[in-house]
């Protein structure tokens, strides 16, 4: 207590410390420099010491001496005469503020100790887990649950039924909000230390607690909070209800979809290329320029298979005849059709009526496959015979829109890094693989079973292979990026594409919806549901962006509930769902980085998916435009009026929040804080979408992906100079020299580079060179040369594969801090460009003023 | 020690140049070794950083009866080299006389040296056929052809075949193409062929054509030294890394035996 005095004495310069007033005004004020100077020499006598002073009272001479003060306490008579009226209160006051001084450090001490005996037993608990063998244990468990005597379907079902009740009891049990705060805090604790086990397992127990959280408050949601009594209320309230169904469900789902991801591997063929069988290479395409074609066809033709069992065809719906001519000099097949009917479906649907390969390879025009693509997938058809599709992941070697106006290219997973990095495993190990359109292999015999490619939907990938499930036969999915290609270039095509697959999922629910039907496993029909339910999320998200704004505007109270109670249930639904999905998805996508991706195109997706549902076959099909270049950085006003109009009304609605919390809602504090937290979170989510729509400026044509390749550079005088690459395009490379050195622009030069073993020269000119860097630019390269070029840079085998390496692994609160970096910077986009617009338009006013003038 | 005999049928190969640029490089990587010319040429020891053409060398030492190799030269590099020396033709003539009755000659002398475990000797030869490059094969425990990037010695290649059954049979070979310039389109075609034919015994790392090698020899300085980041020394250390992970690699087996 003395010390702790004393050190508060010191600490706010109380520099009298028997003087009460003083500690009052430090509370407020700090101390000049004079002042602490002399607080420094704080003198002892000046505090107050109600030890001694008892000790003079009571004629104790030794202070330490405990039994002198115990003779004076009890048995040597006090001396009266030494006593006033006023002492009495002294001894009082000096006697309890002793007590509660040592009662305080009593306290501390225990809660320290506590403290201490807690992060102990953490610490013995972290340090056992690397003792175990995990591998081991998962393998008896699995030996022991595929063991005979546990496969008998009585102790299955009484398993099952037991956990039922146990979960039907935890779910529906009601708490106070003390017992509702020690299972927030247990989940809590047992999620934390679970999720530090390797392995698959540990997912399956954080998915278990998630759900046991998620269904608790779903149900105290449904039967504790839904307010009966006006009848505007309640339609809001059911509203919110319904999108966190909706939410609920899709969690869920896709808890069952990515229970357990499959990561197949490869597996290699037969030595004996005989037994290779023939395939056709399907590269359609409709008004995609040559530039962006030529490569992917080089590509495809060094694909490493027997030369004899390998047609490539171009599929030219925009009947070109420059494509007509390229497709005559690089020796592949050129196939046109009469008409456009079915788009990019009915394009393969008629070059399969044409050609006669056993499996088909189909490409999107701008994906390059690597020369491992069919070695690589091929070996999984010759061992599985109802093997109908394989699917490889699209990936991307340019910045799509997200990545490029927030700048979190290679930093962040993408968008689509979560479905083929683990969606589609997950599916894998359902067997309810999809087809998505490109990268693919096919089996030509079930492909022309089902009718060839869907035609009915948008999105005849997905449709087809909803078919070929139906019809029993089988799926894979190899996790291994093997073909790469371009990105949206901007946000608008990047949301007409979401638009259609949003379009064609709807339509596949409505005209062939997978829980109805013939054919499909249980969990197929789960996969595919989710898949579909997904592209609902229009009106969920909105509703959770404006959900807070109904209290902050009109005081309507949606969810009927204390909000402290609120917070507590609703808590460890995050909580456990954020801890679980971290622990899944971590590596392929970050959390909150779902909010942003959603709400950018929520507004967008309502409608197609609205009009999919009532009327399928409405609407018309939309192009996704690629290899194009946006010159100069704009703020995209159009796309971005959605998020602009969300922002406002949940700027205004936090301003009123505030005069809530400080002057009229004063006694609800707990719903207005609430309230306030939920709407800023929104505003940070919304500021990030407005980041999106600002475009940056994309500076090449074609697009440079950074690479450490070995060059040898030839000079015109017969030397030589080894060096890396820094990045390759089809235009160039930009080279790192290990020296300093000097070249003229436009000196002609020849590059080497290596695919494998073999070495190509291309003849290339100088375009730029400073200190040890250095940019060249290839010079008319022929077809041949290309294609030599395409098989040392973009289709190596490896040349994608360690593509994510420089990625952060996922962290919650640090990817909740970008995100709102990100708002900020939105915002701060927005208010500039707003500026530039207004003088723009005074301009303009002034201008046409001028001109009535005349 | 892992003795290597460097031959090729056709002339004007390099076999002297990629001998002194190898065996260089050998010493810069502390590996002992000795560069033994086998060619009345008696060039090596020029290439190896020699001021003037040796006189001495294993010839001289042989017609006056001396110790085989007692005139070996180290250069500045720690490269050791026995030179040819200068002969006239009529002790070539005897000397080429002696070579063909006693086929192991230079095997038995190779035997007397005595060398560090690990060393490597590299053996200069004129192009074949000629009993200096037969002695070496018989004496060496891999025979390295060098390859020009031209239809000459795609024609001779049978030749070369031809000779290694004959001189050293069940003997480790391979190929290495040196020269090559990777501007041509024709020189990258027939490396493409060489490639076809020999698969698996043609070196993966074919030595450029580069001014860095003669730029070296006219400076008397290492190449490793003087461009080291020169696409000849990238293939060099290419061509040894191979050497010493695949056809070397039982190196140390061998200089037990």
């Amino acid at each position: 207590m003395r010390y702790f005095l004393l050190w508060a004495a010191r600490h706010f310069g109380v520099f009298r410390p028997d003087q009460s007033s003083l500690w009052l005004k430090r509370l407020f004020w700090l101390p000049k420099a004079d002042e602490l100077a002399a607080s420094a020499r704080l003198e002892v006598r000046s505090r107050p010491d109600p030890m001694g002073w008892l000790a003079k009272e009571l004629g104790v001479v030794d202070k330490r001496s405990v039994w002198q003060w115990v003779l004076h306490l009890f048995i040597y008579p006090p001396d009266r005469a030494a006593r006033t009226e006023t002492s009495f209160w002294s001894t009082f006051l000096a006697l309890s503020v002793h007590t509660i001084g040592l009662l305080f450090s009593a306290v501390v001490w225990i809660v320290l100790a506590g403290v201490r005996v807690l992060r102990w037993l953490w610490q013995r608990l972290l340090s056992f887990l690397p003792t175990v063998d995990h591998e081991a244990v998962g393998r008896r468990l699995e030996g022991w649950l595929e063991a005979p005597s546990f496969r008998k379907p009585l102790l299955l079902w009484l398993l099952v039924l037991s956990s039922t009740f146990f979960f039907w009891l935890v779910v529906t049990t009601p708490f106070t909000w003390f017992g509702q705060f020690l299972f927030l805090v247990c989940l809590w604790g047992t999620a934390l230390f679970v999720r530090r086990i390797p392995g698959n397992l540990p997912a399956l127990i954080l998915i278990a607690l998630s759900v046991l959280a998620s269904c608790r408050y779903g149900w105290w949601r449904l039967t504790q909070t839904i307010p009966l009594d006006s009848g505007w209320e309640t339609f809001l309230a059911i509203g919110l209800l319904l999108a966190e169904i909706y939410t609920w469900l899709v969690l869920l789902l896709g808890y069952v979809q990515n229970a357990w991801p499959l990561k197949r591997h490869t597996l290699s063929l037969p030595a004996d290329t005989t037994l290779w069988p023939s395939v056709d290479v399907f590269i359609p395409t409709y008004n995609e320029p040559l530039k962006v074609v030529e490569p992917t066809v080089l590509a495809a033709k060094g694909i490493d298979w027997p030369r004899d069992k390998l047609n490539i065809y171009i599929l030219d719906d925009g009947r070109r005849d420059e494509f007509r001519r390229f497709a005559k000099e690089a020796g592949v097949g050129y196939i046109i059709r009469p008409d456009n009917a079915h788009a990019k479906a009915g394009n393969l649907n008629h070059a399969l009526k044409l050609t006669s390969g056993e499996y088909v390879a189909i490409f999107d025009c701008d994906h390059l496959p690597t020369n491992s693509f069919l070695q690589s997938t091929m070996g999984w058809f010759l061992k599985d015979k109802r093997c109908a599709m394989l699917q490889t992941p699209h990936h991307f070697f340019s910045p799509d829109t997200f990545e490029r106006n927030l700048g979190t290219f290679r930093k962040v997973p993408n968008e689509g890094a979560l479905f083929y990095g683990l969606i589609q495993d997950g599916n894998d190990f359902w067997n309810a693989t999809f087809f998505c359109g490109s990268c693919a292999v096919m089996r030509r015999g079930p492909l022309e079973e089902v009718g060839g490619v869907a035609v009915e939907t948008v999105t005849e990938d997905a449709h087809t292979a909803l078919k070929l499930h139906r019809l029993g036969y089988t799926t894979a999915y190899i996790n291994i990026p093997l073909a790469a290609g371009l990105a949206t270039e901007s946000l608008s095509s990047h949301i007409g594409q979401r638009i259609r697959w949003a379009r064609g999922m709807a339509q596949i629910f409505r005209i062939d919806n997978p829980f109805l039907g013939k054919g499909l496993s249980f969990f197929q029909r789960i996969c595919y549901s989710n898949a579909m339910l997904h592209f609902f999320y229009g009106i969920p998200r909105l509703i959770f962006l404006t959900a807070p704004l109904t209290y902050l505007y009109f005081e309507v109270h949606i969810i009927s509930a204390a909000a402290a109670m609120l917070a507590l249930y609703v808590l460890p639904h995050m909580l456990q769902a954020n801890l679980a999905n971290a622990h899944i998805q971590g590596p392929h996508r970050h959390s909150f980085w779902a909010e942003v991706y959603e709400s950018v195109l929520a507004w967008y997706i309502i409608l197609p998916t609205a009009v999919a549902v009532f009327n399928p076959g409405a609407g018309k099909f939309n192009v996704t435009a690629k290899g194009g270049l946006i010159e100069n950085s704009f703020f995209d006003w159009t796309i971005s009026k959605p998020y602009i109009v969300l922002a406002v009304l949940n700027i205004a609605g936090l301003s009123i929040g505030l005069g809530r919390l400080f002057f009229w809602n004063t006694f609800e504090m707990g719903t207005v804080l609430l309230n306030l937290s939920w709407t800023i979170y929104n505003l940070l989510i919304l500021g990030a979408a407005i980041g999106v729509a600002t475009e940056a400026r994309q500076v090449r044509v074609s697009h440079r992906v950074s690479a450490n390749l070995l060059v040898a550079l030839h000079f015109m005088d017969g030397s030589t100079k080894m060096c890396r690459t820094e990045d390759y395009s089809m235009t160039g490379l930009g080279l790192m020299l290990d020296r300093e050195l000097e070249l003229p622009v436009k000196e002609r030069v020849w590059v080497s580079l290596w695919n494998d073993e073999v070495e190509f020269a291309f003849p290339a000119r100088v375009i730029a060179s400073h200190g040890n860097k250095l940019g060249v630019q290839f010079d008319n390269l022929s077809i041949e040369q290309e294609a030599n070029l395409v098989q040392c840079t973009f289709a190596r085998p490896d040349a994608w594969s360690n593509w994510s390496d420089e990625q952060g692994v996922d962290r919650p609160l640090q990817s909740l801090k970008e995100i709102a970096t990100f708002g900020f910077k939105g915002y701060r986009s927005l208010w500039r460009n707003l500026g530039k617009g207004l003088a723009r338009q005074r301009q303009l006013v002034r201008g046409w003023l001028g001109r009535q003038m005349i | 020690m892992f003795k290597i005999a460097i031959v090729s049928a056709a002339g004007g190969v390099g076999r002297s140049t990629l001998t002194a640029s190898l065996a260089t490089l050998l010493a810069q990587r502390e590996i002992a070794v000795l560069a033994l010319d086998f060619d009345p040429q008696n060039l090596l020891s020029t290439l190896l950083g020699s001021d003037e053409v040796s006189l001495g060398g294993l010839l001289p030492d042989y017609l006056t009866r001396k110790e085989f190799g007692k005139s070996a030269l180290v250069n500045s590099n720690e490269v050791a080299c026995l030179p040819f020396g200068r002969a006239n033709e009529a002790s070539l003539v005897t000397f080429e006389q002696h070579l063909r009755t006693e086929p192991e000659w230079l095997k038995k002398c190779i035997a007397q040296i005595d060398y560090p475990p690990g060393a490597f000797l590299l053996m200069d030869t004129p192009r074949l056929p000629s009993p200096y490059a037969r002695q070496a094969m018989v004496a060496a425990d891999l025979v390295l052809a060098v390859l020009a990037p031209d239809v000459r010695s795609l024609a001779l290649l049978p030749a070369v075949e031809a000779a290694l059954s004959r001189c050293a049979p069940g003997r480790q070979s391979i190929y290495v193409m040196n020269g090559l310039d990777s501007t041509r389109a024709l020189q990258s075609d027939l490396l493409a062929r060489f490639r076809s034919s020999l698969q698996m015994r043609l070196s993966p790392y074919p030595i450029h054509r580069d001014e860095a090698i003669p730029r070296a020899v006219a400076n008397r300085a290492n190449l490793q030294s003087l461009s080291p980041d020169s696409l000849v020394a990238h293939d060099l250390n290419g061509l040894l890394n191979w050497l010493l992970a695949g056809p070397a690699s039982s190196l140390d087996g061998r200089v037990q035996v």
